[in-house]
């Protein structure tokens, strides 16, 4: 199996977190497609991506509590695919957030260019996932979002982002690009 | 890359270059990246070296692809482990019962074969999720409901065999007593049908499900005989209507007039499954007043229950009971039983749900349980987030399982052996004075519990992985056997079927679990003659 480009089909926002929420919208604005769930990924993958992936294997991405990545990431084992990207989003108190990163170099070379380091830390990250390498060198980063000035009242569920892409041999690199419905 | 316990390097790679000619290249896996897939998400063994890892994977597409591999394995004394779509969480997952073993993976073998909504059948490949079956009936307008577990990305063959159950009317729960018919691939590498299907050119395959002479097919479910390739289960007619109606009585002892009544009318065939509960809690810890009450030296009697729900204004204990047909027939039954309940259990109430007519409204369908009325799903993910209530999402679980009888007296024996259980071991009580069993089966009861597994604390692993051992015990001391377990437990549960010095399992009638289970071929076949022995 040869990597080609993969665009991104679609992103899941779950909608129960705010975070994920931003993320959806800066997703949508970059001319994702956006599917927004609330923590059940029943109706996107019967009606929508199941059929999608029987044809064939397309990209997706999204921000979501761990639960569905966890059904998404087994469905996506069965059509020969797998997560490329992940971070984990921890809301450590009403002023840090705590990143932690792994994915192919180039992604995570990104990240650390983008910092997330700021309150819209999710649709930097929305970014960074939309234009995600599907293959080269695993890396990894830890970053840590400062929010210097409010802060933040909640505590939610941590977050994870992530890519599900066709699996690859050999270390061709390609991007997740938008666009792909 | 591992390879299976006593195979030489020499015949491991023979072995796979005939997997490869089998079924195709594409469909052998070996790399670390891809063996991982195979890890059981819920393992309690996580990370230690106990935990039952993989060293291959095939992925045949046909009985006949299967029976290639079967041969292959047999040949070289390697042991298999077939999956149909892998997703047993909590009872050990797609992981093998042996480290070392190969996957046999049916995914691919996901053909709809039949299904027919005049008779009311099915027969599918073990690849075939619920979801395949639930959209092939719906996409062609059949008139049948499916029976399916939550969450729905499970097999019907592969829950059937591990006797698996579900959520709606009555026998149809219990997949495997709804099977009919069966294709399996023996270890000799023969394919058999079971059943009618077992005559050429059958017409009744998924129907009638003796066919002649002795009948083999619980040997393939929980067993290590072979792999079942193909399966026939009947189908429930769509229901016109269904309503619900929760039951709710009064005091602590209510509870044996309660079940008795509600078995009366499930084994009547006038309700589903009933969903038990008490309007004063359930699993899990007690609070703070209840805990209180529980310190009573000599425990609290029946009296003192009543006054803590009486405190409350609540009932003690209620049952959900689910009517499915035709509103004329929901609305009969349902005003029958407020007529046993009224002439036998003072104080009791109904509180009745809003008759729906199929095809369900999406409003309607985002409100029932989906289960309930035959649609699968996974929405049973999205409620383990973490919340005030449930500030420490664990990894995963592992259900701990005994059967008990379907009387209150049985509930309430099990709430106290329990609980009496867990304080003598140390360990959290995950029993409560008002948990209720599971229904799911349709003449039995499941005490069921969720054990946490956690992915960092292996020292919480072991802890729970003693406590489960122990319950098991303790489970069996009381007449009260598991249904089916992770395969870090089989031989604990298997030890507690002692009848006459364990004769039911003597010889190799081993049990495991999954789709038709581990296989060690050495302990089934001649390897001179590829005869069963």
């Amino acid at each position: 199996m040869t990597c080609t480009v993969h665009p991104l089909y679609s992103v899941v926002s779950d909608v129960r977190f705010a975070d994920s929420a931003e993320f959806g919208l800066e997703a949508e604005r970059l001319g994702v497609h956006v599917v927004r769930i609330s923590g059940d990924i029943t109706g996107f993958w019967f009606n929508d991506l199941s059929m999608r992936w029987r044809d064939h294997a397309v990209a997706i991405a999204g921000m979501t509590a761990h639960g569905p990545l966890f059904c998404l990431e087994r469905f996506a084992w069965d059509h020969g695919m797998r997560v490329v990207f992940r971070g984990t989003h921890l809301v450590l108190d009403a002023h840090h957030v705590a990143h932690a990163l792994t994915g192919p170099s180039g992604t995570i070379a990104r990240a650390q260019t983008l910092g997330l380091e700021g309150p819209d830390w999710a649709r930097d990250v929305a970014r960074l996932v939309s234009a995600c390498e599907v293959a080269g060198e695993p890396s990894s980063a830890e970053l840590m979002t400062v929010l210097a000035t409010g802060g933040r009242d909640d505590m939610p569920e941590p977050l994870v982002s992530w890519v599900i892409a066709p699996a690859c041999a050999g270390a061709l690199r390609s991007l997740v690009t938008l666009g792909g419905r | 890359m591992a390879i299976p316990p006593g195979v030489s390097d020499r015949d491991w790679a023979t072995a796979l270059q005939q997997f490869e000619q089998a079924v195709g290249e594409p469909w052998v896996f070996t790399s670390d990246d891809d063996v991982a897939l195979y890890r059981d998400a819920y393992s309690p063994f996580w990370g230690e070296p106990e935990e039952r890892l993989v060293s291959a994977a095939v992925a045949p597409d046909t009985a006949e692809q299967v029976a290639a591999v079967v041969r292959t394995a047999n040949r070289f004394r390697i042991p298999i482990f077939p999956i149909s779509t892998g997703k047993n969480l909590g009872y050990g997952g797609s992981a093998p019962n042996l480290s070392g073993s190969v996957v046999i993976d049916l995914k691919r073998m996901n053909r709809v074969i039949e299904v027919d909504d005049k008779r009311h059948f099915a027969i599918v490949e073990p690849g075939v999720a619920y979801f395949d079956l639930y959209r092939h009936i719906q996409t062609r307008g059949l008139n049948v409901w499916i029976d399916c577990p939550d969450p729905g990305w499970g097999s019907p063959v592969g829950n059937a065999l591990d006797h698996g159950v579900g959520y709606t009317f009555g026998a149809y729960r219990d997949h495997f007593h709804s099977h009919c018919g069966l294709e399996v691939v023996l270890p000799s590498g023969d394919i058999v049908r079971t059943g009618m299907g077992a005559l050429p050119g059958s017409k009744t395959w998924a129907e009638y499900r003796y066919g002649f002479g002795p009948t083999v097919d619980g040997l393939f479910a929980q067993g290590n005989l072979g792999i079942v390739t193909k399966m026939g289960f009947h189908l429930l007619p769509a229901p016109e209507a269904y309503q619900t109606s929760v039951v709710t009585v009064p005091r602590r002892r209510d509870i044996v007039p309660l079940i008795d009544l509600v078995n009366e009318l499930e084994h009547a065939a006038l309700i589903g499954m009933p969903e038990y509960g008490s309007p004063l809690g359930g699993f899990g810890p007690p609070p703070p007043e209840l805990a209180e009450l529980l310190k009573k030296p000599g425990g609290p009697i029946d009296e003192d229950y009543d006054r803590y729900a009486q405190q409350r204004n609540r009932g003690s204990w209620s049952c959900r009971l689910q009517f499915y047909g035709s509103p004329r027939v929901i609305t009969a039954h349902l005003e029958h039983a407020k007529d046993r309940f009224r002439a036998v259990v003072p104080g009791a109430a109904f509180e009745d749900g809003e008759l729906l007519h199929f095809p369900l409204t999406q409003e309607q369908s985002d409100l029932v349980h989906k289960v309930a009325v035959g649609i699968p799903n996974m929405s049973i993910f999205s409620i383990g987030a973490r919340t005030a209530l449930n500030p420490s999402p664990s990894d995963g679980h592992l259900w701990f399982s005994p059967i008990i009888p379907k009387t209150g007296e049985a509930v309430l024996e099990a709430q106290r052996v329990f609980m009496e259980a867990f304080a003598k071991l140390g360990a959290p009580s995950m029993v409560s004075p008002f948990s209720m069993p599971a229904t799911w089966m349709h003449r039995a009861f499941i005490f069921i519990m969720a054990f946490p597994i956690s992915r960092t604390n292996v020292a919480q692993n072991r802890r729970n992985r003693e406590v489960f051992r122990e319950l098991v015990k303790v489970a069996a001391e009381h007449g009260w056997g598991e249904y089916r377990t992770a395969p870090a437990f089989q031989d604990d549960v298997m030890a507690a079927y002692s009848y006459n010095n364990q004769a039911l399992f003597s010889g190799y009638t081993r049990p495991s679990r999954t789709q038709s289970i581990q296989m060690v071929s050495s302990l089934l076949v001649d390897p001179e003659s590829g005869q069963g022995i």
